[in-house]
């Protein structure tokens, strides 16, 4: 689904990425961890397109992306949850899901169906629809994020530290909806800081670190390494 | 005192009309146009130009000239905003003063100075209410404002497109992560801002008469209306536009005609002074 190969990001002088090579496949839950300033959001952001790719390849569908406008990208399906949710604040909940159909609406299709969906999974956002998302806890906003990133019915997911700022009882929660959604073929590259919780619902996993790819292996194995421990708190 | 007021709420109206373009303009780009007052001109020559040399009639040149100014928005988007969007906030304004001098420089060119007439639709007749004798000219400006006002306000509201131009106008990156081509969608945005200007165009010239200078005054009171109202706010442009009007009509009837432009200043330097941010405070997060 995605291919990404000696990918090199820099902004300026500051090299984010160097040779990071990944893979997602079709239906596939990977987590890349690391630590403050790895590299991670630069990650997601030059797949997505936001973030110049200065040298390497990146693959979706089986198609270079490279230097494609990020709502094309987005458009062929593929959802960008980012750091900080990006939620738009002055629009109430359901224009914020709303919205997020544009890759797939044409006009007169209904979306009952998709909201309906996500309303099953975050019934918080059904009671909130009508308010401006502005008004919501940071643990709805992280699911209004995700919730609309399904609206786009997406082929793959990324997403930018969904338990960044949340309580720990809220995190546990938003990642048993993403091991829910991962079970519904569709594929999910989430990028984290919080391992315990990224190693629980991935299949497998890269270790990030200073802009490197430092260890890569199925998720299990990775749980049970020290060497994890020290490639991802080392440094 | 109703001939007064109906003459401030139609001068109000154009203020309004005017500062809601350059305030939508504004909030899709982060940038301001200081060519939107000569948008209004350029809006009411294009009239002027439909009546005369197509013959067309009043209402027709009306279509003509917001079709016009639509295609004029546009490429003022692809042409100077574009190019520049990378560029500090000071050097796009400055880059939009200069093309307000390329459309004077055009419009001279073509037309000439002397100042020509362009009639209303509804002549220039009065009606009797209660009494008092009202212009239908000013009744017409009203109307049509209350119109676009409603129709905006439901087009944001409901619309597809109304919805996008509003999560364009908070976050353009986040509403390019949900898909949305925001090129197209600020392209719209000026298009429309540009149409709003010919319709204050083509409303003020059969009150004023159609000159070069037209549109440049009414951008300067416009924008001290959208202060007045708090920047950034459409419905702050639109009370503040009708507080300029209403303001700059009683007290140059009231007090004298001679300070008619110093009372919208008055009235900027008095509601800044009591709220500093205008009466319909954009708040913080609603600008990011
Ligand atoms: N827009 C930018 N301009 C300059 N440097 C940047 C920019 N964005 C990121 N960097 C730098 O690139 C490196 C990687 O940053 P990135 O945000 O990708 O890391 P991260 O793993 O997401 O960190 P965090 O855990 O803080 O979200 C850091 O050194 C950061 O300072
Ligand atoms: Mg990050």
């Amino acid at each position: 689904m995605i291919q990404v190969k000696g990918l090199e990001v820099r902004y300026g002088a500051v090299t984010a990425l160097q040779d990071v090579s990944l893979q997602v496949d079709e239906g596939e839950c990977v987590a890349v961890l690391g630590a403050n300033g790895a590299g991670k959001t630069s990650l997601l952001r030059a797949i997505s397109g936001f973030a110049p790719t200065a040298a390497g390849e990146i693959r979706f569908k089986d198609e270079s992306i490279v230097g494609q406008r990020p709502e094309n990208i987005v458009r062929s399906g593929m959802s960008h949850v980012p750091e900080g949710r990006g939620i738009l604040g002055q629009l109430t909940v359901r224009e914020n899901l709303e919205l997020a159909t544009a890759p797939w609406r044409r006009r007169g299709d209904s979306i009952d169906e998709d909201l309906e969906r996500v309303h099953s999974l975050f019934p918080k956002l059904a009671e909130r629809r009508d308010q401006r998302a502005i008004s919501l806890s940071g643990g709805e906003a992280q699911m209004l994020a995700i919730g609309r990133g399904l609206m786009a019915r997406p082929r793959v997911m990324l997403l930018d530290e969904p338990s960044l700022g949340l309580a720990p009882v809220i995190v546990t929660r938003v990642f048993d909806v993403l091991e829910e959604v991962a079970a519904q073929q569709l594929a999910l590259l989430i990028v984290e800081q919080n391992a315990k919780q990224a190693l629980r619902v991935a299949d497998r996993v890269y270790v990030l670190s200073q802009g490197n790819v430092v260890m890569e292996g199925p998720a299990a194995e990775v749980r049970d390494d020290p060497k994890m421990a020290e490639a991802y708190f080392g440094v | 005192m109703l001939q007064l007021t109906v003459a401030g709420v139609a001068l109000g109206s154009i203020y309004a009309l005017v500062a809601i373009g350059f305030v939508i303009i504004y909030r899709a780009t982060g940038a301001v146009n200081f060519a939107h007052g000569d948008m209004v001109t350029v809006g009411a020559f294009a009239a002027l130009w439909a009546t005369t040399v197509l013959e067309a009639p009043i209402l027709v040149s009306w279509l003509v000239a917001v079709l016009m100014l639509g295609v004029l928005g546009m490429l003022t988007y692809r042409f100077v905003y574009r190019p520049l969007r990378h560029h500090p906030f000071l050097a796009v304004a400055i880059a939009t003063l200069g093309l307000a001098f390329v459309f004077r420089g055009v419009l001279f060119v073509i037309f000439g100075p002397q100042p020509a007439a362009l009639p209303s639709p509804v002549g220039g007749g009065a009606v009797s209410i209660g009494g008092a004798v009202v212009s239908r000219h000013l009744l017409l400006i009203i109307g049509v404002t209350a119109v676009l006002v409603v129709s905006q306000a439901l087009f944001f509201r409901h619309t597809f497109l109304g919805k996008s131009l509003r999560a364009t106008a908070e976050n353009q990156e986040v509403a390019r992560m949900l898909g949305l081509r925001t090129n197209r969608i600020i392209l719209w945005t000026f298009a429309y801002g540009a149409g709003l200007a010919a319709v204050a165009g083509v409303l003020l010239a059969p009150v004023r008469f159609v000159t070069l200078d037209l549109g440049f005054g009414v951008l300067l009171k416009a924008i001290v209306g959208a202060i007045v109202g708090g920047f950034g706010s459409l419905p702050g442009a639109l009370v503040g536009g009708l507080i300029v009007g209403l303001a700059e009509v009683f007290g140059a009837s009231l007090i004298s005609s001679a300070f008619r432009d110093t009372f919208a200043f008055g009235i900027l330097i008095i509601i800044l002074l009591v709220r500093p941010h205008g009466l319909f405070q954009v708040k913080a997060e609603e600008k990011v």
